[in-house]
This record gives structure tokens, C-alpha cells and sequence, in this order.
């Protein structure tokens, strides 16, 4: 047990098959703003290779902070990634981060008596707390932070005509060559299908590849995700009550520009229903990398934390 | 492998207990900073399982104000963490009932191992990975690089003390420029400039193996201010493990330099 500023603790927790995943619980000493019985727990999980502390240590700020707000948090590791070994079972990367997700919450509904929760994901670890959030109806929130690409008409018009991708291809940059060779597999239907999360106009087109553990990051959908739109799997959470928060940067970049594909398109092809919120953080790049980012993102999050506390949630 | 906090709570470990037969020596890992920490965290765990499975207990601790330490990092100071290094020593001492250690570090890790050195007559082993020896040097460097990132996403000015995501503290600052090559004198350790896999130290004096890249000068002119006497330079083909690296593979573990490291330290052991 650690002591931290603003009456937290911290505490090292192994749960999981045998204890193989290993975390950090951070909770108030004494109760906070959030009550003496606090609505929900709060999960935070990995973004992409990154240990559980987060890009830039985000991680452990948003953790501190909410506990400090009186939300018992758990910060951890999936099998193979940070201080927690590689899976035993061989089966699907995916399916396998949904289930650790939902012992996640276990392990902080044992230890604090919590029957709801709310996922916390940062790139991959947004996609993670989407799949888990539609594995799991304990989960009553979960906020997605540069998670989530929307293919539509305008964005792919932009991504064509960026500079600097041209300019990487004609250097001969190596990554670019890959994703380019990838791609025109993809149309020639001779390679393994794309995974990103597809919405916006036409169906989605996701397949499963290959998964792979340890040192690659490749994205891989749960089974109750894969083959449809990303719209399509928010509205079934919204229809069950489980507030939505999307935040994206605020950049001109081409890439996950939420803001260009909503002028465009009439965005997200959502329109911003019931129960979710979507926020784009100035002077942000993919993973908050200024420190007045991170700021902003933890406001925007403890505003949405605060509305979250307010529901009446069914239990 | 055993994660747990220690010195009143303030910091956080993972100790990796030997198997098999114990070596003499435990191995204590100590992080660099900042963005080189997030990247190395991968090697480092690699490289601890692969020794504690040659025998050799392991811990590898977050100094004040990184990873799951308590604290921030603008909090935090050179001095602060010379303090965290002695109790990462007395937490390894405690665990390993071993009377010899060896201290790993990379870049900053390694300047701190380079500082507590001659301070502590139980290190036989130092294994330095590319050590910051120009506090000033180094600071220009993560300036440049901080600034040439911000420009793709950000007009507005820039803080002089943030750095890739981390703030460190004025102490820090200023700690960091008076880092410079005089610092380090005093260890007495011994110097062959042979390759991988000579003699190791004297006398209970630490025996020194120098890991670079290529481009990287090994610093023998230290080994001179140092008095050295047993001082073996290692030049990795693999790209260091702290740079961001682009491509489809992000494995950022150099598994030939890791293996040539652990080899080296079991084959100079007493």
C-alpha cells in the first residue's frame, strides 16, 4: 500500500488466471466528491505497446486523479504488454483484452464493492473498452480518446492528397511502402483484410487477420465487433443507456480528424445522439504529447465524469 | 515476478527472483528518463527475465516522479533520485542476500549507476548503456527534438521546461547542466578495452562493460579519469532501444545486445 498526495493509496494488484495480470489500484483514503458510495470504478487500459502508465504517463494522472475525486481506479496491464506475461491459451489478441477488461472490473468490484464501471481508452485502448463495454453491461460509461477513424467521402480525399504521405513514399520510406503494397492487396483481395474500424456512408468492410502477440500491435476486432460499422456498435451502447464520450485532437491532421469529417459529412453519421459527447482538444496531437493537452483532456473528462455521477443508473 | 512498493510507499519495483542456482551477483536496473523510459520498458523487462533465469536475482525500479512512483517528475531532482537508488539498493539487498551487485543503466539510468558507483563498495558489475555525461548536451538535444514534434500540431509557445510530454523541475534543470565529465572520477575501475567476455574487476572494485552504438564513441577517457583497470566496450548493431523507431515492427528490444550483456555478466562472475 502507498500513500499518495490528495488522500489516495495505491496498491499493487495481481488478478486474473493464477494472478498473471498485474495493476494498480488507486482509491480515496477517505471519501471524495464522488460520495461515500461511488456511482462506478474506472478502468484504464494500455495505449497500443505502452505499459499501464500511459503515453507521457497519462495513465497514472488520470488514475491519481480520479481517485482523488473518490472513484476507486484500476490501471493494468494485458497479457503480454507491460509487467503482465503473455497469454497461455493462444487464442485471439482481441477476445482475449475484452475478457481481461471484464476481470479488470472483477477485481475492483471485489476489492471495492463496485457493480458498475466506466472504461477509460486511449487509441487501441479505446477500441479494447469498446469491445469490452459491448461484452459487459456493468459498464455504464466508456470514453474513447483518438480511438476511432470515420472512412468517410471527405476524409479519404484528404489522406489522398497529404503532402507529407507522398513525401514519405518518395523517399522510399519503408512503412509507407508496406501500407501501400497492404493496400493494394486489399483491392486485389490476394492479402489479409484490413482491421481498422470502418463507418460513415458504405458498409463497413472489416475482416480478422492474423492475430499477433508480443511485440506487434496489430489491431484485431472481437467477433462481436468485426463486419460493422463503428456507428452501428455506439448507438447499441446509447440504446442501452451507457454514456459515450469520443475526444479527439484538434489538429488538421488527416487522420482521425473527427472535426473534418463532421463538417463534411454530417458527422459521424451519429449527429450526436442522447448520451454522447465528443470533444476536440486543442494543441493535441495522437497521444496529448503537451502537457496544456493533457489538461484540457482531464477537464473534458472529469466534466463527463461529473454528468456520469449525476444519472440515475439502473443496477 | 513481484511488483511492489517500497521506501514508505514512494516507490515502485518489480523484483525478478533468481532460477535455478543464485549467482553471487544480484542486478539492480535503473530506467533513464522521460520518453527513453517508456521506450526502454520493454528491453528492460526482457532483460531481466533473461537474467533472473540465469540465476541472477533482479530489481528494476520507477525513480520519484516516474511510472508508478508517487509523485511528478517536476518534483523530482538528481539528488532526489541518488536518494532512490540507495533505496532501490537496500530493497535489492533485502531481497537477494547477495553480497555483490551489479547496477544497469541506460542513458540517465546510467549516469546515476556511474554516480552511486563509487559511493558504494558492494557494486562489482556496471553495465552502462550510453550514459548522459553532458547534461547540457543532452538537454539541447530533447529541446530540438520536443520542438520539431510540437511544430506539426501546435502555433503557440512552447515551455521551456517540457519535454516530449515531461515537465522536469528547476533542480532538475540545473542539476542536469552542471552535468559534465568531471563528475565522474573517483570509481577506480579497471580498464583492458578488450571485447566482450575479458576479465572483470579487482580487487572488489567494479569491473565496467561500456555498450554503444555505433557512431558512439566508448568513453575511454573516461576509463582514465576513472583510474580504470578493467573496462570492456560492447558496440550493439541494433538500433537503440530508447529512439523512437518507425516501421511495421516495434519490438524496440535489441534480443542480440540484451543476450551479449547477460552473457557477459555471467561470465565474470568470481
Amino acid at each position: 500500500m502507498a500513500k499518495r498526495k490528495s488522500g489516495i493509496k495505491e496498491s499493487v494488484v495481481l488478478f486474473g488466471d493464477s494472478g498473471r495480470l498485474t495493476g494498480i489500484f488507486s482509491h480515496p483514503k477517505l471519501p471524495g466528491s464522488a460520495s461515500a458510495s461511488p456511482s462506478f470504478g474506472i478502468v484504464l487500459m494500455n495505449a497500443g505497446l505502452l505499459h499501464r502508465i500511459g503515453p507521457h504517463r497519462l495513465n497514472v494522472r488520470l488514475a491519481r486523479h480520479f481517485a482523488g475525486l473518490g472513484y476507486p481506479v484500476i490501471r493494468f496491464d494485458h497479457s503480454g504488454l507491460g509487467d503482465s506475461p503473455a497469454g497461455l491459451d493462444g487464442g485471439a489478441v482481441a477476445e482475449r483484452r475484452v475478457s481481461e477488461v471484464r476481470l479488470a472490473m472483477d477485481a475492483l468490484a471485489e476489492q471495492f464493492g463496485l457493480g458498475q464501471f466506466v472504461l477509460l481508452g486511449i487509441c487501441s485502448g479505446a477500441r479494447v473498452a469498446l469491445g469490452a463495454a459491448l461484452d459487459d453491461q456493468r459498464v455504464v460509461g466508456m470514453a474513447g480518446m483518438e480511438g476511432f477513424e470515420l472512412r468517410t467521402g471527405r476524409y479519404r480525399w484528404a489522406r489522398l492528397l497529404s503532402g507529407e504521405k507522398w513525401g514519405r513514399l518518395l523517399r522510399g520510406d519503408v512503412h509507407t511502402l508496406r501500407k501501400l503494397r497492404g493496400a493494394l492487396k486489399r483491392q486485389v483481395g490476394t492479402g489479409a483484410a484490413s482491421v481498422k474500424v470502418s463507418g460513415g456512408p458504405e458498409p463497413a468492410s472489416v475482416a480478422s487477420s492474423k492475430d499477433q502477440d508480443g511485440g506487434r500491435d496489430r489491431e484485431v476486432l472481437p467477433a462481436s465487433m468485426a463486419g460493422r460499422p463503428v456507428r452501428a456498435l455506439l448507438n447499441t451502447l446509447l440504446n442501452r443507456q451507457c454514456q459515450v464520450l469520443l475526444a479527439y485532437r484538434a489538429g488538421n491532421e488527416t487522420r482521425f480528424n473527427f472535426r473534418l469529417q463532421r463538417e463534411g459529412d454530417r458527422i459521424l453519421a451519429l449527429g450526436q445522439p442522447k448520451g454522447m459527447q465528443v470533444a476536440f482538444i486543442p494543441e493535441a496531437d495522437h497521444t496529448f504529447t503537451l502537457l496544456s493537452s493533457q489538461a484540457r483532456l482531464i477537464q473534458v473528462l472529469t466534466d463527463w465524469m461529473a454528468h456520469l455521477s449525476s444519472l440515475p443508473f439502473s443496477t | 515476478m513481484e511488483p511492489f512498493f517500497f521506501d514508505r510507499g514512494r516507490l515502485f519495483g518489480v523484483y525478478h527472483p533468481p532460477e535455478g542456482k543464485t549467482q553471487a551477483t544480484a542486478v539492480l536496473l535503473c530506467y533513464p528518463a522521460g520518453q527513453e523510459y517508456m521506450r526502454v520498458h520493454r528491453g528492460y523487462l526482457n532483460l531481466a527475465t533473461q537474467l533472473a533465469r540465469e540465476g541472477f536475482p533482479v530489481l528494476r525500479f520507477d525513480w520519484f516522479g516516474t511510472g508508478d512512483s508517487a509523485g511528478e517528475l517536476e518534483e523530482a531532482s538528481l539528488q532526489r533520485w541518488r536518494s532512490d537508488l540507495r533505496a532501490a539498493m537496500g530493497a535489492l539487498r533485502s531481497r537477494s542476500a547477495c553480497a555483490h551487485f551489479c547496477l544497469l543503466g541506460c542513458r540517465l539510468g546510467g549516469t546515476l549507476a556511474l554516480l552511486h558507483a563509487g559511493q558504494d563498495a558492494g557494486i562489482s558489475h556496471l553495465v552502462l548503456w550510453e550514459p548522459v555525461l553532458d547534461g547540457a548536451a543532452y538537454l539541447d538535444a530533447l529541446g530540438a527534438l520536443h520542438r520539431e514534434q510540437a511544430a506539426a500540431y501546435s502555433a503557440g509557445p512552447l515551455a521551456p521546461d517540457e519535454f516530449v510530454g515531461f515537465r522536469f523541475g528547476a533542480d532538475f534543470l540545473d542539476g542536469l547542466r552542471a552535468l559534465g565529465r568531471d563528475r565522474f572520477g573517483g570509481l577506480g575501475v579497471g580498464m583492458t578495452g578488450e571485447g566482450v567476455g575479458s576479465s572483470g574487476g579487482q580487487g572488489g572494485r567494479p569491473a565496467v562493460l561500456w555498450v554503444h552504438g555505433a557512431g558512439v564513441e566508448p568513453a575511454y577517457d573516461l576509463g582514465k579519469v576513472l583510474k580504470a583497470e578493467a573496462f570492456v566496450a560492447l558496440q550493439s548493431d541494433e538500433p537503440a532501444m530508447w529512439l523512437k523507431q518507425s516501421g511495421v515492427d516495434k519490438s524496440l528490444v535489441p534480443a542480440r545486445t540484451l543476450r551479449s550483456v547477460v552473457q557477459w555478466l555471467k561470465e565474470n562472475q568470481e
